[in-house]
């Protein structure tokens, strides 16, 4: 698992080293420019125009990490913040100031330079012409908890590795053009790719034990679609056509490199398990077509009828290769083998249509009526087929076996989901300052799940729910307003044990704007859910309330405040049985949790700011918690469109029951934004 | 098998286009004309112009309210430039606020429809004129913003956008101006990277409605087509799998995972795997009080097997074995 590649720096170098040149060139021009906002540098591409060509700030610089003490691993997958050059935000907006096939370019580039998330956004548009877009995401995974999937450890065994962890690059690639050469027809198209590469950590299975390997993720979809909108005078269409490719290439594969005794440290039926050598290798590819298509109906001033027909049918092909060595033991018969090579081969296919129409009434100025219909419905037909020989088999227990054996098998899967939502709503203003609403909806849905030759040893689901619903909006003078909604549900069965089956769901949510630059919000919301069957008990309850302040004198020019806290509270406990007895337990789960936030942003003088502030989460219950995120950021102008800018990050991180994956590190940062 | 998989999407896609071409040669015909009469009930329906004697243009409107002139609009002032919008050249304001005489004449604000103050609906509505492209208002019965009284106008604005499209603010922080306990979910240890701007609220949200959230309150941006958001960029969990593991398709991620931040690891909803999975892996009847029967349908799932010794730490941590939880193409119980 290595940290982020040198190529990326020196790129970074280049790039800084011609802005560095381009913003000595845009010294020249004598008109001043206001700095941005701090980590806002989506502002930039909305700023009104102005008459240079080129508007915008680019921030860069070093960054180093000093640890206090802790768990590299940990601080890998919950921060992943390394050392170095950085290229920590840059947003440019390019306008043309004489007729081109542009009107505007805007670039946004966010934390470039071996950073574990980096973006780049641009735009392209021509007014009433064309709008393209690009996004690029290059997101790193980096997972490797000792506590995780490490039944080592929980032994008592120095296993500092998850068994099942990751250090992968997530890159994605977004490109939309939508083009407009009339009113009534706007088509668009867009291509986006998400593909992951890279190491990990997993176990390979088999019979009686699992041993810690390696794993190569290598996936990549390709998804194209292409549609358009067409507008009338009393309908609008949306017709959508797209397609995808999926290819999955995972490899688990463990040495050479000694014995590997898996998780299994006592024999099995008198024989040591152990793992020479392992190579199993994926073939997953998955083809789809899907379609979605819209209509917007308004017949009368009265009346809207809408609904969404969409559709798509994945299709699988993958084959399995696999190769071990040891001294293992088959499946399901336990023959004892020193080399297994497995082959495999599977399809499936999922048709999946959903739909929705719905009709708005409007027979009143002051009364509307929503009905809404909605069902996603999909069947999922596979088969899969193993072939598995095996040498050097000697039987257990002394039983004499024939030395190679070879032994095939083929499932069926049947699958199937047919889910429906019917809801009607009436809202009522019964001030122009009130509204009210109150409805019903209905959720009905049958699950299959099982071998289709053998239907009576299918798995069965069936869900059926009623819930009334009661909402009210209050607008009041001194600009407080008041959003309320709740939901009562009684429910005849859920599809498993922890769905939302008799429950109440209440929130609100409040805004007050008692000054033009301080707001107040707050937010209450409430859940309990309950499944009275005997052999469940389900109780589950959660509470969450929150305040935010916000203050900005003067437009914010001098002073921004952002305060926000939240509480919540989650108690669930429900019966569960425990293996190997079938003792029936109970599964508890409590969390009591403080979140706050708090920053500060001081405009020092004309150019210069200081902002300072964090969060911290001290969470209690099933699973203590407490993370603290101080930060601090100081700009200070030496030139008119040069500034130094610093910045500190704190990570204090650690686990009560885990105190072995505690971390503490201070992130130093300096650097330059130069302003355009 | 291809062949046979193609026809079914193309006639999906064809059916509609054929129904819209048939529809557009209707609707190009004697009904075009009428268009133009300016009747009410067409006011309604479409903005198209009253009565030019009602009008002022936008010329007069910046008389007073020069800083909202359409030429200083970041969006709107196309209104006044594109060929497609020509018929309310010059008449920019008044696409949206309605007539002006009758309040330029007076300086009355009564006399012009303002969006300020105006009940939600009513202000949705205006936008909703030309803005009603399909998949911006056809999720919009199951929208909760628009359900709650959320005008257009809470999140965009005309005249002073902070961020396209026309946003008074930055997406992500907009959104938690109101979302308050969501923000502080992400403050969290194991979390999706929205903080440090790797991904957006609206990656994820359609802030429109969006029936693809139908079986959960979240209002999904779908992908391929109609699937989870989640799959966009999880892409190996999308399948189809020989062997799908139920929930992770009927309830979808949330069943397991919490989406916006957790304190426990993988973003799970219980700090340990195995209470995840007894919880819903526990025969239904078994373990009942004596003389109690179980009622109406049981729930879906079944017992791990006796040799799941939990005392063992080995099987304490499911996932080490079951290791394709979210599906496998090749495993029934998900090993391989």
């Amino acid at each position: 698992m290595k940290t982020a590649s040198s190529n990326n720096r020196v790129a970074l170098v280049v790039l800084v080293s011609a802005l560095w040149a381009a913003a000595g060139s845009a010294q020249q021009q004598p008109a001043p420019a206001a700095a941005p906002e701090p980590q806002q540098p989506a502002q930039a591409a909305a700023a009104p125009p102005s008459d240079r060509p080129v508007t915008g700030s680019i921030d860069f610089g070093y960054r180093w990490t000093v640890k206090e003490y802790g768990n590299n691993n940990m601080y890998r997958s919950i921060v992943n913040l390394g050392d170095g050059p950085k290229l920590f935000d840059a947003a440019l907006s390019f306008r043309s100031l004489r007729p081109s096939y542009t009107d505007r370019v805007d670039v946004q580039l966010n934390s470039w330079g071996g950073e574990p998330y980096s973006t780049a956004r641009v735009s392209a548009r021509k007014e009433g012409i064309y709008e393209l877009g690009f996004v690029y995401r290059n997101i790193s995974y980096y997972n490797n908890i000792p506590s995780f999937a490490n039944p080592l450890l929980e032994s008592g065994l120095p296993s500092f590795d998850s068994q099942n962890g990751y250090d992968i690059h997530r890159r994605l690639f977004d490109v939309t053009l939508d083009i407009f050469p009339n009113r009534r027809f706007s088509p668009y198209f867009v291509y986006s790719r998400s593909a992951g590469t890279g190491p990990g950590l997993l176990t390979f299975v088999g019979p009686g034990n699992e041993y810690l390997s390696n794993r190569r993720i290598d996936d990549a979809v390709n998804i194209f679609r292409a549609g358009s909108h067409l507008n009338f005078s009393k309908a609008n269409f949306t017709l959508e056509f797209g397609g995808s490719r999926f290819r999955d290439d995972l490899r688990v594969f463990y040495g050479p490199g000694g014995a590997n005794p898996g998780n299994r440290r006592t024999p099995l039926l008198g024989e040591t398990l152990r793992l020479d050598s392992a190579d199993q290798q994926y073939g997953g590819g998955s083809t789809t077509f899907f379609t979605r298509h819209s209509a917007t109906l308004r017949p009368f001033r009265w009346m809207d009828l809408s609904g969404e027909f969409l559709f798509n049918q994945p299709s699988l092909n993958a084959t399995l290769r696999e190769l071990a060595a040891g001294n293992l033991v088959s499946s399901p018969d336990l023959r004892r083998n020193t080399g297994q090579t497995v082959t495999g081969t599977a399809q499936a296919l999922r048709p999946h249509p959903s739909g929705t129409a719905s009709l708005v009434l409007r027979p009143l100025d002051r009364l509307r009526i929503v009905q809404s219909y909605y069902t996603d419905r999909f069947h999922l037909s596979s088969f899969s087929a193993l072939n598995q020989n095996l040498t050097g088999v000697a039987g257990l227990l002394g039983f004499v076996l024939p030395p190679a054996v070879s032994e095939a098998n083929t499932n069926l899967v049947y699958f199937s989901s047919n889910y429906n939502r019917y809801q009607a709503e009436a809202m009522f203003d019964l001030h122009p300052r009130v509204t009210v609403r109150g409805g019903y909806r209905k959720i009905w849905s049958e699950v299959l799940h099982g071998d289709p030759s053998d239907p009576e040893a299918a798995d069965r689901g069936r869900q059926r729910q009623q819930v009334a619903l009661a909402g009210v909006d209050v607008r009041l003078p001194a600009n407080l307003t008041l959003f309320g909604a709740a939901e009562v549900s009684s429910g005849d069965s859920a599809l498993v044990r922890t769905s939302l089956l008799d429950y109440q769901r209440v929130k609100v949510r409040g805004r007050w704007k008692p000054l033009k630059w301080a707001t107040v919000n707050g937010t209450l919301a409430l859940l309990r859910n309950f499944n009275g069957r005997p052999d469940i008990n389900l109780a589950y309850r959660s509470h969450e309330s929150s305040l935010s302040l916000v203050l900005s004198p003067r437009g914010g020019r001098r002073l921004n405040l952002m305060l926000d806290y939240m509480h919540s509270a989650l108690a669930s406990d429900m019966f569960i049985i425990l293996v190997p007895f079938f003792n029936r337990d109970i599964s508890r789960y409590d969390q009591n949790g403080h979140q706050v936030g708090a920053y500060v942003n001081l405009g020092l003088t004309k150019n210069a700011r200081f902002d300072f502030g964090g969060s911290m989460v001290v969470v209690d219950g099933s699973r203590p918690t407490r993370f603290y995120q101080p930060q601090a950021d100081l700009v200070l102008p030496f030139r008119s469109k040069v500034s130094w800018i610093a910045g500190w990050r704190f990570y204090d991180f650690n686990e009560t029951q885990f105190r072995s994956e505690a971390f503490r590190s201070h992130l130093f940062l300096t650097g330059l934004r130069i302003t355009m | 098998m291809f062949v046979t998989r193609l026809k079914l999407p193309l006639a999906l896609f064809a059916l509609p286009v054929l129904g819209l071409v048939v529809w557009s040669l209707a609707a190009a015909g004697p009904g075009q004309a009428k268009q133009t009469a300016g009747d009410q009930t067409k006011q309604e329906a479409a903005p198209q112009p009253a009565p030019p004697a009602e009008y002022v243009g936008s010329e007069t409107c910046s008389g007073c309210h020069a800083d909202f002139a359409p030429d200083k609009l970041a969006y709107h002032k196309e209104i006044d430039v594109v060929k497609r919008l020509s018929e309310w050249k010059g008449r920019a304001c008044e696409s949206c606020h309605g007539p002006g005489k009758a309040h330029a004449e007076s300086a009355d604000p009564k006399l012009i429809f303002s969006f300020k103050g105006a009940p939600a609906a009513k202000a949705s509505q205006t936008c909703l004129k030309c803005h009603a492209q399909g998949l911006r208002s056809s999720g919009r019965a199951f929208d909760a913003h628009a359900r709650n009284s959320v005008a257009c106008g809470s999140c965009h604005t005309v005249h002073a956008p902070k961020a396209k499209p026309l946003l008074a603010g930055v997406p992500n922080g907009l959104c938690v101006t109101c979302h308050t306990n969501v923000k502080a979910e992400f403050f969290r240890p194991y979390r999706h990277r929205l903080v440090e701007g790797a991904i957006s609220c609206i990656d994820c949200h359609n802030p429109h409605g969006s029936p693809i959230g139908g079986r959960t309150t979240a209002q999904f941006r779908a992908s391929h087509g109609n699937e989870q958001p989640c799959l966009k960029c999880h892409s190996d969990k999308r399948g189809p799998f020989t062997f799908e593991h139920v929930p992770v398709r009927t309830e979808g991620c949330s069943a397991c995972h919490e989406p916006h931040g957790s304190v426990n690891p993988r973003m799970l909803v219980r700090h340990q795997v195995r209470f995840l999975c007894l919880e819903c892996h526990t025969t239904p009847g078994l373990g009942l009080p004596a003389g109690a029967r179980p009622s109406g349908t049981a729930p879906m799932g079944q017992t791990p097997p006796a040799f799941h010794d939990l005392r063992s730490p080995r099987y304490r941590n499911c996932t080490t074995c079951h290791i394709k939880i979210h599906g496998s193409y090749m495993s029934g119980i998900f090993e391989r």
